[in-house]
């Protein structure tokens, strides 16, 4: 159920004429974003070793890029945030989680893990729809 | 200079003006006062309990504002309405009242707070202790001081007139110093914010600077101030603590010095009483500028001397070490101030102001009682805090105006002017709000406030109220924001009716196992390129536990019906099969039968060829002894076992002669050895002389012996204690005893059956003389070839008579079993264990002595007769002759008819002589042989027709 959007002046919105659902082919889609995550990793981490100094700004480059690939793909009306974790592989167990206080029909995330010798990168996009 | 104070007196004067209308906002005050009071007690009630709770914590002193010193106050309000000087003595005695009053409210509340005490709350109990605590210090502190401080109150009241006296200026400094030792305890209060100290540290050497500038009569000042400076850090510690008693010290010298400037001049003491409070208001208000400034340094002198007198106590010692630009500025103020009050005319005006500033401070009094009371709401405060803000802000500018100060004050005046309007401005500004606040204070009904509130509110109304400039922005930014938050809590109330917003459940973003050691170790391992196997080491191989060695095997097959090629087989025998195939094919029975008789022949040969070898040598000897012989053999007996033994008896079998058995008795000299009582017979074949074939041997003497009839397989003999033994010569020899001599081997063969575990009445009592088998008639003839006899049955059953001396004849039948029993029988308790051949009693015979019948005992005469020989006649066996000792041979049948002769007697009468042998006609004749002892045979052979049978 989508309601039609109709862009007033504040003083003509009714109540009902937010747009509270995303259409439908700018929807969340968690596979398509999953691929993109996956293929910025190859492309950015493919035979890179953990080198805590350049560690930073390589999470945040790659933080940026897959960003910028998600906005071509045309999630109308969604933020963003996309969450880079690069660690060094030493052997020691880890858990990450992430819980999130949105709406399930609209909300979803996409994660994916890449992992070489060196390091792990685990790369988490939500995407949160504005209403 | 001028110029500037003018401007300066201007806005005084403005101010007023302004004030006025503030002044009729504040109408209903009084009848606030007396609201005010009530609660006032009600307030006092509290403490009382407070005090009664809890005397111990009387260190604590924080909070600065009490509830005494807005009681002086007001005071003072009130006194100024009334006439001043009446006022002073009643004041003193409405101090020593309130005191009695408090303690009547004291035993009145007692009652009161029993019934609400319950109803109070419990956090409000506990700061209300702690406040109590602060008062009750703040009482007994002030009680002791009082008197301290009329005292010192005096001394500096005389000081200060006489340097009024000298110069108006000081005495004001006086002024200013009152007014500064009350501002200080405000700025105390925030001392906690040091942020300002540095500030403060110019500030002090500024002030220092304008000072020299100002007059060389401030010599004296600066010295103290040296002083001071010394004393300032060590005492910034003890000041927080003792800030408190200070102020009210100062508060209550204040009130002192009133009544003493009274003394001194009603003009000088409301001039410098009104000063004070304008400064004070204006620095409550945040827009008083010059007076701490003045404070400062008039404060000085005061503290000098208070340190001298009562350094333990430590008043003086609330020192600006905090000055802010604040003070700064109130000293610049001053300074105009005093410029301007050069003239009285400018003196009066001032005073003026400062009158209405005075009812200002009235009303800023009882918005303090509010505050005090904990009666000002949130609103309230929250003004004060923007107010904050922007005090701080102006602080700011503030320092910044002074660092200009400064150099305007080296530079010129123009800048300075300059900078003194834009004071004045914000001053103007400070009172604008200054009234708005008083005026929302006053609006808002006192209501009462929670403690953490009213500290607060202290602090920020301590601050100095000024010169707020931004108001107008956030006010407006509120709006704005307020219009944005209306439209964002509009649109957030409505898509939150349409949306759900919950909580995802926690994804796991990453789960790394931690890696085992092994692995990182693998991980290593791999990278080094090198592989892993396993092996086993031998340590737990450990040969403690075993204890056989391992069997030998080896693989061997047979099969039960033996092929004629193959019977056995297997790796090992392979070659070897051939023969046993061979071995198998021949009839192991006919070679064993073979071998034996052979074994005999070659045997018996051989000894021939011996013989006929030895016999040229040893033999010839012999035969000229025995002239009645041919020739003769000599059976070897110079055996080891033989030696000493006598041979009793010879026997020849009567089917194969060339058997002999001899029977050798015990030896002649005995010895240990068991053997040698022993009786020995020994079979011999005579062509082999050399060795005896068989060795048989009994414990009895033998009397008498005899070989089975057809076969020469048993040997019986007769014993002297009256058995009749059987020897089985076929038993096999390892059964028996083996006698081991030298290095021949001598199998030693003891009887098979014996008579004597028979019933002792069936057998014979006396020794046997004679034993003889009962033969058949056709058996008489002899046994012609040697294997026949072999082959001969075993079976076959025959009798054996046996003949003691008494002359009772056994006869026997010899049974042979079937099979042996190694266990031995328990029946035949005679029969050796494994014999197969037994003996029978058939029946016995007596013999009737033929003597007693015919009186042939009586020509024998004493001696007895006694049987000695037994024959069985050849030809019919049913008769048998028994040879008696006194030559009578006697006839008798076994069964049927007796025969007749009965007894056959010599012939010739004389002497009897025993008969020996008996022997019959091998001719079917039926003639017989006797013999006697010791008689010829010639006269037997005379005898023998007389003897013949009748038959």
């Amino acid at each position: 159920m989508y309601f039609h959007s109709l862009i007033m002046d504040g003083s003509d919105v009714g109540a009902n004429t937010y747009l509270i659902r995303p259409n439908y082919q700018h929807k969340f889609r968690v596979g398509v974003v999953e691929k993109c995550i996956r293929e910025v990793q190859r492309e950015m981490l493919s035979g890179v070793e953990y080198i805590p100094e350049e560690v930073p700004s390589l999470s945040l480059s790659l933080a940026d890029s897959i960003k910028n690939r998600l906005k071509e793909l045309g999630f109308n009306r969604y933020k963003l945030v996309v969450q880079v974790v690069i660690g060094e592989q030493r052997g020691e167990g880890l858990k990450m989680a992430a819980r999130c206080f949105w709406d399930a029909d609209t909300d979803s995330y996409a994660k994916d893990i890449y992992t070489n010798d060196s390091l792990f990168c685990v790369a988490a996009a939500f995407g949160i729809y504005y209403y | 200079m001028r110029h500037v104070q003018g401007q300066d007196q201007k806005s005084q004067r403005r101010t007023p003006s302004k004030r006025e209308e503030q002044r009729t906002h504040r109408t209903g005050e009084t009848t606030e006062h007396t609201q005010k009071d009530s609660e006032r007690d009600v307030r006092r009630e509290r403490e009382r309990q407070r005090e009664r709770e809890g005397d111990r914590e009387r260190e604590h002193t924080r909070d600065r504002i009490n509830l005494k010193d807005q009681e002086k106050y007001r005071e003072e309000e009130s006194r100024r309405k009334e006439k001043r000087e009446k006022e002073r003595r009643k004041e003193r005695e409405r101090e020593g009242f309130r005191d009695g009053e408090q303690l009547g409210w004291e035993r009145r509340t007692n009652r009161d707070e029993k019934e609400t005490q319950d109803q109070v709350d419990m956090h409000i109990q506990t700061y209300k202790d702690r406040k109590r605590e602060e008062n009750q210090v703040r009482y007994t502190d002030r009680e002791r001081d009082r008197e301290r401080e009329r005292w010192k109150e005096k001394e500096r009241e005389k000081r200060r007139k006489d340097k009024e006296k000298k110069e108006k200026d000081r005495g004001k400094d006086y002024d200013w110093e009152r007014v500064r030792d009350w501002a200080e305890g405000r700025q105390r209060e925030k001392e906690s914010e040091r942020e300002k100290r540095a500030e403060r540290g110019k500030e002090r050497k500024t002030e220092k600077e304008r000072r020299k500038e100002k007059e060389g009569s401030r010599d004296v000042e600066d010295e103290r101030r040296e002083k001071k400076k010394e004393h300032d850090r060590d005492r910034r510690e003890r000041h927080r603590e003792r800030e408190r008693p200070g102020e009210q010290d100062e508060w209550r010298e204040r009130d002192r010095r009133e009544k003493l400037g009274q003394l001194s001049g009603p003009v000088d003491r409301d001039e410098r009483r009104e000063r004070r409070r304008s400064e004070k208001e204006q620095q409550k208000a945040g827009g008083s500028v010059g007076d701490l400034c003045d404070d400062q340094e008039t404060q000085r002198p005061y503290k000098h001397h208070h340190q001298h007198h009562h350094q333990h106590h430590g008043e003086g010692e609330a020192v600006t070490d905090r000055t802010n630009t604040r003070e700064e500025k109130k000293k610049r103020e001053e300074k105009r101030h005093e410029d301007s009050r050069s003239s009285d005319q400018r003196h009066q005006t001032s005073e003026r102001i400062h009158s209405r500033r005075d009812q200002e401070v009235e009303n800023e009094t009882g918005e303090d009682d509010d505050v005090e009371g904990g009666m000002k709401n949130k609103d309230y405060e929250e003004d004060f805090e923007d107010y904050e803000e922007d005090f701080e802000d102006l602080d700011e500018d503030e320092g910044k105006d002074e660092e200009e100060d400064e150099k305007g004050e080296r530079e010129g005046w123009r800048e300075l002017s300059a900078q003194r309007r834009d004071e004045i401005r914000a001053i103007q500004r400070a009172m604008e709000e200054e009234n708005e606040l008083v005026s929302s204070a006053h609006s808002w009904p006192p209501t009462k406030e929670d403690a953490p509130a009213h500290k607060v509110s202290v602090q920020t109304e301590s601050r100095p109220a000024r010169v707020g400039t931004v108001i107008d922005f956030t006010a407006a930014r509120q709006r704005e924001i307020s219009h944005t938050a209306h439209k964002q809590q509009k649109r957030c109330a409505e898509l939150l009716r349409l949306i759900d917003l919950d909580f995802s459940v926690t994804e796991s973003l990453l789960d790394l196992t931690p890696v085992s050691e092994y692995d990182l170790y693998i991980k290593r391992f791999g990278s080094s390129n090198t592989k892993q196997v396993y092996v086993q080491c031998n340590e737990d191989n450990t040969d403690r536990d075993t204890q056989t060695e391992e069997p030998d095997t080896h693989e061997q097959w047979t099969q039960h019906p033996a092929e004629p090629s193959a019977v056995c087989g297997g790796p090992g025998v392979s070659q070897s099969a051939p023969e046993s195939v061979v071995w198998m094919n021949t009839d192991s029975k006919r070679l064993s039968t073979f071998l034996h008789s052979a074994a005999q022949v070659i045997a018996v040969l051989l000894e021939e060829n011996r013989t006929q070898r030895d016999s040229v040598t040893t033999l010839q000897s012999h035969t000229h002894s025995l002239s009645c012989s041919d020739r003769s053999l000599q059976l070897n007996n110079n055996l080891p076992f033989l030696h000493g033994r006598q041979v009793v008896l010879l026997h020849c079998s009567p089917v194969q002669v060339h058997t002999l058995l001899s029977v050798h008795g015990g030896c002649s000299t005995p010895s240990d050895e068991t053997l040698d009582t022993h009786s020995l017979l020994c079979v011999w074949n005579i062509w082999q002389p050399s060795a005896p074939q068989k060795i048989l041997t009994c414990e009895a003497e033998v009397r008498s012996c005899c070989f089975s009839p057809g076969q020469l397989s048993l040997v019986f003999a007769g014993t002297a204690v009256g058995s009749v033994l059987l020897w089985d010569l076929r038993e096999a020899s390892c059964s028996h005893v083996c006698l081991r001599v030298d290095t021949a081997q001598w199998v030693l063969r003891y009887p098979t059956f014996s008579t004597d575990a028979v019933l002792s009445g069936a057998g014979h009592l006396s020794s046997v003389v004679s034993v003889e088998p009962v033969l058949a008639t056709q058996e008489t003839e002899p046994r012609a070839p040697l294997l026949e006899d072999l082959e001969e049955p075993l079976g076959r059953s025959f009798q054996l008579g046996s003949l003691d001396e008494h002359g009772l004849l056994i006869l026997w039948v010899v049974v042979e079993l079937p099979t042996a029993d190694d266990s031995g029988s328990q029946t035949d308790l005679g029969l050796r264990p494994g014999g197969r051949v037994k003996l029978l009693h058939s029946s016995s015979l007596q013999r009737r002595d033929p003597s007693t019948s015919r009186g042939v005992g009586e020509v024998t005469g004493v001696v007895p007769h006694l049987s000695l020989l037994l024959k069985f006649l050849s030809s019919d066996s049913n008769h048998y002759f028994i040879g008696m000792s006194t030559g009578l041979v006697m006839r008798g049948t076994r069964h049927g008819l007796r025969a007749e002769p009965k007894v056959y007697t010599p012939s010739e009468g004389g002497m009897p002589a025993e008969v020996t042998t008996l022997n019959f006609c091998p001719n079917r004749e039926p003639f017989f042989l006797g013999d006697r002892h010791g008689s010829v045979w010639g006269s037997l052979q005379s005898e023998l027709d007389l003897w013949r049978c009748s038959g």
